[in-house]
């Protein structure tokens, strides 16, 4: 059992491996030093990153952004109270990684009392670059270079206790220069773009209570979430030079929620209730100034100003039943109601070269109710094969007011579908599920909302020991066609994975999947002339990725790991990507059709046992990215490239 | 409104079903064992899983000293160990989750843990419907996670049976899970979740939802929440998934297409019977002559495609 389990960890050591950094391995004492009453396990792993990359540095950072320098890879300490009756704490655990200025950091701390109170901290830092949509050789004037912060606090004060309290926080931060073409003056057509210093914050207090009165509990929260975006654009022209024009918007809000939950479980049945009431407002105003004189039209200055505000009130309920009649059967049954409106006020108010104009406006109102119910029933025949089936019920009624002065539009959308399955053990290792799901929605929203449509899956899985195999197969189709246009979808996986730890000193993974999509679209666009083309689009993807990894160890004190990974996308199969004799015959569409490209990522680390408390890393992992159309042709530019990054540390324990 | 009615007879049915409930006709394995004999005589044989037992959440039922015997160590979960300590061990004298039904190892931990709010829907998750239930996930004895007693890392133990999740994170564009700045459970909620009502259906399935029933993206994506005075219907009808795809995609921003006006226009044809006023989604304007490039990147000027406070095209 314990070669098995450890095999089971080792197999997770070498699945790991996605990015070569943080280093996987432990390091001293597995149970720890015993300190006083406590028992501390730490460790620490500082080293040097580098990068070298050729090509495209702005598509190798908007996909990997690993750089140069000294970093605190990642860190572990906890400290337990071997009794469990601590003075202040009985455990404190610290996880960090990528501190120091990796482009994806985190930090988590639990602290924990029994009985009295448990504090939970998150810290995320995500470092997002995009240069734009540059896929298949677009270009665009949203650039965007900003850091993304989010840190979650969670206070639980008498956590075993059948009367709880929960305080919490979180807080959001996207802050960074940006490029948008939010637009000028006269954005429609040709505005220029404009630079920005973004910031968007979000801000979440709350508070709640658990507690139990005659056999169920009650489980309430009160929040508030806060959310302002400030920022200022100067539009610049095409020739770069700031124009005299400017355009400011502040926009800020609240989003006060009530959340108020019942459930209880006993031996023959559950049941659950929620209701969540939350009232998103939103205040803004967006003022736009500039002289116009020789850059579009000769107006001369003009002054708009859009002031309003928005509110939304969301209101849902859920009330599930789960019943157990017998030891094998168990039947659920859940209704849904969510009801959301959308409404407001705003105000345009243009001045024009000194003649001033007063418009007043109702923001456009959605609203939308939504009926579901879902019945499920789960039974277990016999040991080795059991089924389950459901049906599930929706009604979602839209109204809609883009005028007042226009009536409003209502329409119904009704969904009905059924679930299906079967689970197969014909073997104790062996476990295979077969399922399906078919819908009919008789109004579906947009052309690719689902509105006939199936998926089936197929799911086997053997596992035994230290090795396990699985295989899975699945198949979404969607039809919704009308009177002239038609849309169809097909999108078919297959996917499998092996995991085989035959050693303590030597495992292996494994997995590829194929995703093959087609989708079928009726289009309707102008190419110059007065009448719109109809036409059609057809989209062909064969997007096939593979993940193998091993990794083995050489006595006690050596660990190596080496991994690849391949996405390539084949696209419809052709070898350049002026046409294939389907879909829409121009040629941007015909090159819009499929889009090969190949992403690849080896990579290997070595890990050396110095001593008990200390190891040392190294690590190379190469990325390469190629696009097989549009690279160099008509202009566009070549966003391929190759980056070589590696890493050293010393892992140490203290 | 027939079927609506129909729908809602549904939990009358539950109401009248136990009546016709069957007796168990097996016997629990706690409810077939014999007296509680405490932690201390596990401890004898099991040391190993004695030893760092502190560290173990579980640790808390023993360090309180007030609970039950059924509620205490190692007997919580194993049912009485008077029998296996005269049998001397034995698999047949005690609970042995190893040879547990599915079902009864869901059974036996939702005795503590079904009141908690985030296992309301467990009975029925997709997991617990295929049979992946607690100790699939969860390693009591020898976890290796810091947290939640997971058998493994939270992702690795995802994409052990969702192979095709880890090749969505593989790809040139994704949530940065492999990078460990997000979990899975950001988004999704393993041990089921309430249906997801921002659009009809039931998929996607488990997901996490925000403040009111929203999808999980607004709980990062804060800005695109709105309200807005013009608002691009598909958010809030469909959802996200509509352009994007949530793990990974091959294309920029997770789009579900590498152009990004094919996609657009696949929705905006004008055919009759869709959008908000149910008489087609608007063509673009005649100046969109699609052969200049200009044109095939709609979000180029578009670029609050999401919804816009200022104009009703999105484009500021």
């Amino acid at each position: 059992m314990r070669t098995a389990i450890l095999a089971l960890l080792f197999i997770g050591a070498a699945a790991a491996q996605q990015t070569v950094a943080p280093t996987p391995e432990t390091v001293g004492p597995p149970r720890g030093d015993n300190v006083s009453d406590y028992n501390i396990v730490n460790s620490i792993e500082t080293g040097y990153r580098w990068s070298s990359i050729g090509g495209s540095l702005d598509e190798y950072r908007s996909q990997v952004n690993y750089g140069n320098g000294a970093r605190l890879l990642g860190s572990f300490f906890s400290m337990n109270s071997k009794d469990g009756h601590g003075r202040f704490f009985d455990q404190i655990m610290l996880t960090t990684q990528g501190l120091g200025n990796d482009p994806y950091e985190s930090a988590t701390l639990r602290v924990e009392k029994n009985r009295i109170y448990r504090f939970d901290m998150n810290w995320r830092l995500n470092d997002y670059f995009n240069p734009g949509l540059t896929s298949a050789g677009q270009e665009s004037g949203n650039l965007r270079d900003t850091r993304y912060t989010s840190q979650d606090d969670d206070l639980t004060l008498f956590p075993q206790s059948k009367f709880k309290f929960f305080l919490g926080y979180s807080r959001g931060v996207q802050e960074g220069p940006e490029l948008t073409s939010v637009g000028g003056i006269f954005a429609p057509v040709q505005g220029p773009a404009g630079f920005t210093s973004l910031r968007d914050a979000r801000n979440e207090y709350r508070i709640g209570n658990e507690f139990q009165i005659f056999g169920v509990k009650v489980n309430w929260m009160r929040g508030w979430e806060d959310f302002k975006e400030d920022f200022v654009v100067i539009p610049q022209s095409d020739t770069g030079a700031p124009l005299p024009s400017q355009r400011t918007n502040p926009y800020h809000g609240t989003s006060p929620y009530w959340r108020v939950v019942l459930f209880t479980d006993k031996k023959w049945f559950s049941v659950n209730g929620r209701f969540t009431y939350t009232n998103t407002q939103r205040a803004f105003v967006n003022e736009q100034s500039g002289l116009l004189g020789g850059v579009t039209t000769n107006l001369g200055l003009l002054q708009v100003v859009t002031r309003g505000t928005g509110h939304r009130p969301v209101a849902t309920g859920n009330l599930t039943f789960s019943i157990f009649p017998t030891s094998k059967l168990t039947f659920t049954n859940t209704t849904s109601v969510y009801n959301l409106r959308t409404a407001g006020d705003f105000q345009v108010i243009q001045l024009n070269g000194g003649t001033g104009s007063f418009q007043v406006l109702n923001a456009l109102y959605l609203g939308i109710r939504t009926v579901s119910n879902q019945a499920d029933l789960n039974y277990q025949a016999t040991r080795w094969i059991g089924f389950f089936a459901g049906y599930h019920y929706s009604d979602r009624f839209m109204r809609n007011i883009l005028d007042v002065t226009l009536p409003a539009f209502d329409q119904t959308s009704i969904l009905n579908a059924g679930v299906f399955g079967v689970r197969i053990r014909p073997l104790q290792p062996v476990t295979i599920v077969l399922s399906g799901e078919v819908g009919r929605a008789n109004q579906p929203f947009a052309p690719k909302s689902d509105r006939n449509y199936q998926a089936l899956d197929a799911r086997i899985q053997y596992k035994h020991k230290s090795l396990l195999l699985s295989a899975y197969a699945q198949s979404n189709y969607n039809n919704n066609s009308v009177s002239f246009t038609s849309y169809s979808s097909h999108a078919r996986t297959y996917a499998a994975n092996l995991a085989w730890a035959p050693r303590p000193w030597l495992s292996f993974n494994a997995d590829y999947s194929k995703l093959h999509i087609d989708s079928l679209g009726g289009l309707s666009f102008f190419e110059g002339g007065d009448s719109p083309v109809s036409g059609y689009s057809l989209y062909i993807s064969n997007l096939q990725t593979g993940n193998a990894g091993v990794r083995f160890a050489i006595g006690k004190r050596v660990d190596l790991y080496a991994g690849y990974s391949h996405v390539q996308d084949t696209g419809d199969g052709r070898s350049n990507p002026f046409g294939s004799g389907t879909g829409t015959d121009i040629p941007e569409f015909q090159r819009a059709q499929t889009f090969p490209l190949k992403f690849q990522s080896p990579l290997g680390r070595l890990s050396v046992k110095l001593s008990n408390r200390i190891r040392w890393n190294v690590g190379f992992q190469y990325y390469g990215y190629h696009e097989d159309f549009f690279t160099g042709q008509n202009f566009l530019p070549d966003q391929a490239y190759r980056a070589h990054t590696g890493y050293t540390s010393v892992l140490w324990s203290f | 409104m027939k079927t609506a009615t129909s729908a809602f007879l549904f939990p009358v049915l539950l109401a009248v079903l136990p009546a016709f409930a069957q007796k168990e006709t097996a016997p629990a394995p706690k409810e077939a064992a014999g007296n509680f004999v405490g932690g201390e005589a596990c401890k004898t044989c099991h040391a190993d899983v004695w030893a760092k037992f502190y560290k173990n959440p579980h640790f808390k039922s023993v360090a309180s000293g007030k609970e039950t015997p059924e509620h205490t160590g190692c007997e919580s979960c194993h049912g009485p160990g008077g029998a296996h300590v005269a049998a001397h061990g034995g698999k047949a004298t005690i609970v042995a989750f190893s040879q547990l039904e599915p079902k009864q190892i869901l059974d036996n931990c939702l005795r503590c843990h079904a009141q908690t709010l985030s296992r309301a829907n467990i009975r029925r998750s997709s997991h617990t419907q295929n049979e992946v239930v607690c100790t699939n996930c969860h390693s009591i004895h020898k976890s290796p996670a810091p947290k939640f007693l997971l058998a493994n890392t939270q992702a690795e133990m995802c994409y052990g049976c969702h192979a095709d999740v880890r090749s969505q994170f593989s790809m040139p564009f994704k949530h940065r899970v492999n990078e460990g700045v997000m979990v899975c459970t950001d988004c999704h909620n393993p041990h089921g979740a309430y249906p997801p009502t921002w659009r009809n259906g039931e998929r996607p399935r488990m997901m996490e939802q925000a403040l009111g029933n929203e999808e999980p993206c607004l709980k990062c994506h804060e800005e695109k929440r709105g309200p807005f005075v013009f608002e691009h219907p598909p958010v809030r009808v469909e959802g996200c998934e509509v352009c994007h795809y949530p793990h990974g995609s091959a294309n920029s921003r997770l789009l579900r297409r590498p152009v990004v006006f094919t996609m657009c226009l696949e929705c905006h044809n004008g055919a009759p019977g869709f959008g908000r006023t149910g008489q087609g989604d608007p063509v673009p304007f005649q100046f969109h002559d699609m052969r200049s490039p200009r044109y095939q990147n709609c979000t180029n000027c578009h670029s609050h495609i999401h919804g816009s406070n200022v104009d009703a095209f999105f484009l500021k």
